[in-house]
């Protein structure tokens, strides 16, 4: 069978982790460990050929003859610290399971060549918060041991923490795979999503939102496990430019969908406000309102 | 699924897809086939490679995704006629290959539509794509457009041009200009011009008339609604000028052909 992993270089690496994303909801685990990659200056040592589950992404022809076929990249990239990290990122998810299986076990079995016993994953947790209260971060671990590892880190919250409905969930896509096969090769792993405001989630204007102020908290909660300490002064200017845009698009919402928006404000899932939390009834209500608001078109006031 | 092994040396395999512009390719094929006396020997089943939980209905018949292969044994000739799988795409293009190998095939031909702002009524050129050099001086003397230059979005095509060429099977794509508005329905002008190249290219007994019936009458029409709708008319008269078209003009075409023809 053809190998799928193409080693450009084999650093020497001491028991690292394995910290993996790929696009989705607002970008928020990408974005995190892209930043993450790129303040760590870190270097690329290998790649999964991706050619067998994505359609090209561009063509090279010149003078008629192809020269050149690009793919969505899965590239592997390393740095050596105080605990020596190997980071990856996917540029596309693929649609079949069997194909997400499959780069699942490509991802860890190059964090196991090089030693590695723990795995993180980072994504996005749609949530009825609103988005001027500083996005949690939902730890889901694989295995029972880690629960008190991730337990009462700062502004991380365990799915029990939400409340009768939180002990369950899912998890879509690679994010989820990748930790369950990591369980069943025996490695520990560790998902970290950022909360996402569910209308943020929504926003498409022209293009999916993105949401840096829950990579900044994905970042946070992993930056101490993984004993590095990172300038997050980039972020933050870029989280500025974006909360800008988040309120401009709020404030031209229908008035009566930002009414039921606010409540939003006094949410939490650990314990309750002074002010009165909103009630599942409540909580369901809004999300119909903001679902049937963008499945209209989402018409913003001008 | 091999259903029968033909008689055939070192075939070359033509193949074309649906959806397409123009539907150049499938058109070409039905052509082909009302013409001269092929054999369906093969498939590639769909299951996995298409949608099947839901099955189209189109001009009032149930339409199921098909990939099948053709032989002409006496041209020495294999079509490959196939809905665009949407699923698992690099096994069954896979597929497609291990059968190519099995046959010995010497070429790989694909055709396909390439929308284009030519005009309907003038003259469409065919562009070429070798996946290996010396396939450029093969079909030199051919009128054909063999420079071409892109970087960008791709096809299934493209992307079998590519599989092929990792596996050392020389192959060629040939695109024809389908004109952007009629790049949803038949296009009888390009197809006849891609089966002028394949008629010299293998020497086929291919009585084209029908076809020309076929340009007439779609000229006639168009034609015809350039007369109704002045603006319509205006716009089509810029094409045939080599003007270049605002995206609005051009959205104004297309609605305008959607609705009459």
């Amino acid at each position: 069978m053809e190998n799928m992993v193409v080693m450009h270089k084999k650093p020497e690496l001491k028991d690292p982790y394995l910290i993996a994303a790929w696009p989705g909801i607002g970008n928020i685990g990408l974005m995190a460990v892209n930043y993450l990659k790129n303040r760590l200056e870190t270097e690329e040592f290998a790649e999964i050929k991706s050619y067998p589950y994505f359609f090209p992404k561009s063509i090279t022809i010149k003078n008629g003859i192809l020269q050149h076929m690009d793919f969505p990249s899965h590239k592997f990239y390393y740095k050596k610290a105080e605990q020596d990290l190997i980071l990856f990122l996917g540029e596309m998810q693929p649609k079949e399971e069997e194909e997400i299986y499959d780069i699942a076990n490509h991802v860890l079995d190059v964090g196991i060549a090089f030693g590695c016993k723990r795995v993180y994953t980072a994504g996005a947790a749609v949530a009825p918060i609103h988005h001027t209260l500083k996005p949690k971060v939902w730890a889901v671990p694989n295995n029972e041991k880690l629960i008190n590892e991730v337990k009462g880190g700062e502004n991380i919250i365990l799915m029990s923490n939400m409340g009768e409905k939180g002990r369950q969930g899912s998890i879509s896509g690679l994010n989820g795979v990748l930790l369950g096969t990591a369980k069943r090769k025996g490695l520990d792993g560790i998902c970290l999503l950022g909360e996402i405001p569910i209308y943020i989630a929504q926003f498409s204007v022209p293009y999916p939102m993105l949401y840096p102020n829950a990579s900044k908290s994905i970042l946070e909660a992993l930056t101490p496990r993984l004993k590095v300490e990172i300038d997050l002064s980039r972020l933050n200017s870029f989280i500025t430019r974006t909360e800008t845009e988040i309120e401009n698009l709020y404030q031209s919402l229908p008035m009566q969908i930002q009414e039921e928006l606010d409540k939003l404000k006094y949410e939490t899932y650990v314990k309750p406000t002074a002010l009165e939390p909103i009630t599942d009834e409540e909580k369901e209500k809004i999300i119909k309102e903001v679902e049937e608001f963008f499945k209209k078109g989402g018409k913003i006031n001008d | 699924m091999i259903k029968k092994t033909p008689v055939l040396s070192a075939p070359f395999l033509i193949a074309g897809w649906k959806p397409d512009a123009g539907e150049v390719g499938w058109n070409v094929f039905e052509y082909l086939s009302s013409q001269i006396q092929g054999e369906e020997f093969a498939e590639i089943e769909p299951l996995g490679f298409f949608p099947l939980n839901e099955v189209q209905i189109a001009n009032d018949l149930v339409q199921f995704p098909e990939a099948k292969f053709y032989a002409y044994e006496e041209k020495d000739l294999v079509l490959f006629k196939s809905y665009q799988p949407t699923s698992k795409i690099y096994k069954f293009l896979n597929l497609f290959l291990d059968l190519a190998e099995n046959l010995k095939v010497k070429e790989i031909y694909t055709i396909g539509g390439l929308i284009s702002t030519v005009a309907h009524t003038k003259e469409r050129k065919i562009y070429t794509v070798v996946n290996t050099p010396y396939l450029k001086e093969e079909i030199g003397n051919y009128p054909l457009q063999t420079n071409l230059s892109h970087e960008g979005p791709t096809s299934m095509s493209g992307f079998l041009l590519w599989m092929a060429m990792k596996r050392y099977i020389p192959g060629i794509s040939f695109w024809i200009d389908v004109p952007f508005y009629l790049s949803g329905r038949v296009d009888p002008k390009a197809t006849k011009t891609i089966l002028e190249f394949l008629k010299t290219r293998f020497k086929l007994s291919v009585d084209l008339k029908l076809l020309d019936q076929e340009i007439e009458k779609q000229e006639e029409k168009i034609a015809l609604l350039n007369t109704q709708n002045p603006e319509i008319g205006e716009y089509m008269a810029k094409l045939e000028n080599n003007v270049n078209l605002a995206q609005e003009e051009m959205d104004k075409i297309i609605n305008a052909v959607e609705n009459y023809l």
